[in-house]
């Protein structure tokens, strides 16, 4: 115990270093970015009635996007487009999903998605471009074994891809997907914060959210908090250029707990800043 | 023999306390001064401007017992002594001048590697404007540093103020590179 007290003292740690980063040069092309964001959180009771929650989907979408615009345009990117859905990836075979404005409001059928907006003008075939768009983005970040469940086909994606692009102009999408659960409180459980997998590449969908993205909709799921994909949609090659997942815990119906910026750090960190050069640090020395 | 299994048992609970506690506690709190990076004479960057204010947004908050993330007013304290020290404007923050100097805190984070290793994080943007508000010149610079410091409150505050420290380094390197 000596000896550890002895060489923990003794080390001071490893040398201090400093890059200069930037972001992904796709981001960085003059036709800009559009911003697309999904958020769809779901009522998990005790005993089953599981709904769908438009009201506190929209507040988490709308602080989502204003954090997301800011990180974006601290960066120098232009932002052309930003668009919201509720509920917009698809999750099974069924269309209509039962949703309820608010927590303990009336529950009805209603039709994915449950609502969609942009700054652009929203028309039924822009919306599902985009609710195809976010679909496949979830189903590629989801594990291999999952294959099975994947509604959406490349041809599909492209076409959207294609329909997004002529829209907006925009030279890529940035995705923002978070699906959530929130608990009654008997059923509440907390875990930590935390990548799943981190999946960066260029032309290949990695793996991320795995089965939780389906079990998130499986009524009596046991997932709590919320999953984070992000995903970079180059328009130019119509390509899923890069993925990446996080969990965060706490019950998503509530505001406060969309406030904190980390989650979308963790997601997107290694996108926007990537290193540039090399070490800058001359010295290695510690005081 | 049983006499010294409970002596030695007690010297394992006694030492047990001591980590523990020195775990816990040690100096706590950032000093800015530890901040700033040390002289450099190579750097002889001389810009004849003025900086009217620093500017400091973006911030991580603390968690007791958690990683020590430097606030707005440290960094601002550190950024406006480095750049003062350095020489290379006439003024900094005085109210009055030919820039201002927005610095965006992007993200603070830290792991805990090998032997309790303490990383800190840090991605910061420097953003230099003139009066009408166009950009002169920015970058976007990301530093660690370390800390094997006994206690966990004295290392988690090594690491935040080196990890500042390479930063503001980097910054006065950069501006001596690349400043027109």
């Amino acid at each position: 115990m000596c000896c550890l007290a002895g060489l923990l003292i003794a080390c001071t740690g490893a040398p201090p270093s400093s890059t200069v980063v930037t972001h992904d040069p796709t981001l960085g092309r003059s036709e800009g970015v559009a911003l697309l964001i999904d958020v769809c959180l779901q009522r998990d009771g005790i005993g089953g009635g599981d709904y769908f929650l438009i009201g506190e989907s929209e507040k988490g979408a709308n602080i989502s996007q204003q954090q997301l615009r800011a990180y974006l345009q601290d960066s120098g990117i232009l932002v052309r487009e930003q668009a919201t859905l509720i509920c917009g990836a698809r999750h099974g075979d069924a269309t209509q999903i039962p949703a309820a404005l608010s927590i303990g409001e009336t529950i009805s059928e209603q039709r994915q998605p449950l609502a969609a907006k942009s700054q652009l003008p929203m028309s039924q075939e822009y919306a599902e471009a985009l609710a195809i768009i976010s679909s496949y983005a979830f189903e590629r970040a989801a594990a291999d074994d999952a294959d099975a469940g994947r509604q959406i086909s490349e041809s599909m994606f492209r076409d959207a891809g294609s329909i997004v692009r002529n829209r907006t102009n925009a030279g890529s999408v940035l995705f923002l997907g978070a699906l959530g659960t929130s608990r009654s409180g008997a059923l509440n459980t907390v875990t930590g914060i935390g990548r799943i997998i981190v999946g960066v590449g260029t032309g290949l969908a990695t793996a991320g959210l795995g089965g939780d993205y389906y079990a998130v909709f499986v009524p009596g799921s046991k997932v709590s908090g919320r999953f984070y994909e992000g995903a970079l949609i180059d328009l130019e090659t119509g390509d899923l250029a890069w993925s990446n997942a996080v969990t965060v815990p706490g019950n998503p119906a509530k505001a406060k707990n969309w406030e904190s910026a980390q989650p979308l750090d963790l997601l997107f960190h290694d996108l926007l800043f990537q290193p540039q050069g090399q070490d800058l640090l001359k010295s290695t020395t510690q005081e | 023999m049983q006499h010294s299994t409970v002596r030695h048992s007690s010297f394992l609970r006694s030492a047990l306390s001591v980590i523990c506690i020195a775990a816990i506690s040690g100096c706590s709190g950032l000093n800015t001064v530890n901040m700033i990076p040390d002289n450099d004479t190579q750097r002889s960057l001389q810009t004849g401007k003025s900086i009217r204010a620093v500017e400091v947004r973006g911030e991580q908050e603390s968690v007791w017992g958690g990683a020590l993330y430097a606030t707005q007013e440290q960094i601002h304290a550190a950024v406006v002594e480095t750049l003062t020290r350095s020489g290379s404007f006439s003024s900094v923050d005085a109210g009055a001048g030919d820039l201002n100097l927005e610095v965006v805190v992007r993200s603070q984070g830290q792991d805990v590697g090998l032997l309790m290793q303490y990383t800190g994080k840090m991605t910061m943007t420097y953003r230099f404007t003139d009066t009408a508000g166009n950009a002169i010149w920015s970058i976007t610079l990301e530093s660690s540093g370390s800390s094997r410091a006994f206690a966990g409150a004295k290392r988690t505050t090594e690491a935040r103020e080196r990890t500042v420290k390479a930063n503001l380094t980097a910054l006065l390197d950069e501006l001596n590179k690349s400043w027109k």
